[in-house]
């Protein structure tokens, strides 16, 4: 691969005996192709993409734009995602850009150490996420109306009616709390359960239903990290201890992205 | 690769979308922004700007995930926005009927008013309110339709008094706000 004054190297991530096929017919970041640039026994995932695109104001520029950022991290992830399958992989954040390929690979030389032990460290595992919603329903309060009603005509009712609709109310807000509470306590059971199934586990922060489009409030997130051998016993031993009052969903297997630096978790 | 299995126990859900595109926007800008091993690379996007991006993809991604499903006025159907709407204003119209019901019993009943201001613990302020209940209307009323919008979002007081008959209008028409916003409070 030729290297254009005007071209930089974006880097995927790096890994350990990536099979050469494997990047054939591959389509990274910018709809550009991807080779692997090896050094120090290590091939890094590069692809080479036009220096206005990538240079650090426009970089910056483009990951406020939306629509940029979601085709660019698809493709990032699309990369790591279809080589992660045939070889070792330790990702790189997205959007690491080098001048060219030798700087690559005096990174690769550079760091190599790092790169090894993250290697021999997530070789043969898997990442897997789940994630535990309250469902709409289980938070009360919504069936409390329709009775508040009655005795409103009634000569004084409407005064007692009044305590009680108050009183009612601080129980429903009672009651969301409980609910709440105790989903809490079931994702933190969970979470428990998964992470003694798993090499390493760790908590990431829980998304907004803005972000989720869901009316269900997340009350985990977390990332495991297991060996792909005893993936389905991990898969079983979550689905045994799933509480019935929540909603559980499981992503992955997924590259191990949230435990390439080892100390984590 | 990443195909992603939900299930609620007890009822089987349906499969989310299989294979490794299909798999969540936010999933994958949790891991491929957030984590990976970072690297200086030459050309530096401070890690800060991407700290602060997050959060605003926390804000606005759903938008471009569902744009062709939902549409421009996604933020209509946010659930967390219309869901806590719609039950508002279910709440307001059977608070403004009660209202309604009080208010003729008191006009028939004069000394009904008269016994509920001895109970309110101040009664200076509930005095002219209840000798004249056709100006509560248009005070009970108008304050309804802001307050949804601007309780939800930043009302994070909980005026707890039930006390004080003489406010019993004025109080249920402020409470349904708070409450729905601790049962969404993580």
């Amino acid at each position: 691969m030729s290297v254009v004054t005007d071209s930089v190297s974006y880097v995927y991530a790096v890994g350990r005996e990536v099979p050469v096929g494997s990047l054939d017919d591959l389509t990274g970041v910018a709809g550009r192709e991807v080779a692997a640039v090896a050094g120090s026994g290590l091939q890094a995932l590069v692809s080479t993409v036009p220096l206005e695109d990538f240079s650090g104001e426009k970089l910056e520029e483009r990951l406020q734009d939306l629509t940029w950022l979601a085709e660019t991290a698809r493709a990032h992830h699309h990369v790591v995602d279809t080589v992660g399958r045939a070889a070792a992989l330790v990702p790189l954040a997205l959007a690491t850009v080098f001048y060219d390929e030798a700087r690559v690979r005096a990174v690769l030389e550079e760091r190599g150490a790092e790169f090894t032990r993250a290697l021999d460290d997530l070789d043969g595992r898997a990442e897997f996420g789940v994630k535990v919603y309250l469902p709409t329903g289980a938070a009360p309060g919504a069936g409390e109306k329709g009775t508040a009603e009655k005795g409103t005509g009634e000569k004084g009712a409407g005064r007692t009616t009044g305590t009680e609709y108050l009183r009612r109310r601080r129980a429903a807000v009672g009651a969301a709390e409980r609910a709440m509470r105790s989903a809490r306590e079931s994702a933190d059971a969970l979470h428990d359960v998964a992470s003694e199934a798993a090499v390493r586990s760790r908590r990431h922060r829980v998304h907004d239903t803005a972000l989720t489009g869901r009316t269900d409030q997340m009350v985990l997130n977390g990332a495991y990290l297991v060996d792909r051998a005893r993936s389905g016993e991990w898969r079983a031993a979550v689905d045994r201890a799933a509480p019935g009052e929540v909603t559980v969903e499981i992503t992955g297997p997924w590259i191990p992205y949230s435990f390439v630096n080892g100390e984590d978790g | 690769m990443s195909d992603t299995v939900r299930w609620n126990t007890g009822q089987p859900r349906r499969q989310e979308s299989a294979g490794n595109d299909g798999a969540n926007l936010a999933d994958i800008l949790e891991r491929v922004l957030d984590k990976g091993i970072v690297i200086a690379g030459d050309i530096q996007v401070n890690l800060l700007d991407i700290e602060l991006l997050t959060i605003k993809i926390r804000l606005v991604v759903a938008s471009v995930d569902r744009a062709k499903e939902m549409g421009i006025d996604w933020w209509e159907r946010d659930p967390t926005l219309s869901a806590g709407r719609q039950e508002l204003e279910d709440e307001n119209d059977e608070l403004r009927s009660r209202i309604a019901a009080l208010e003729a019993v008191m006009a028939r009943n004069p000394e009904l008013a008269e016994n509920v201001e001895e109970d309110a613990e101040e009664p200076d302020a509930e005095e002219s309110d209840a000798e004249e209940p056709d100006a509560e209307e248009p005070d009970a009323e108008e304050p309804d339709a802001e307050e949804p919008d601007a309780e939800a979002t930043d009302e994070p007081g909980d005026a707890d008094e039930p006390d004080g008959a003489g406010q019993d209008e004025a109080v249920p028409a402020e409470r349904p706000a708070p409450r729905r916003r601790k049962s969404r409070e993580r």
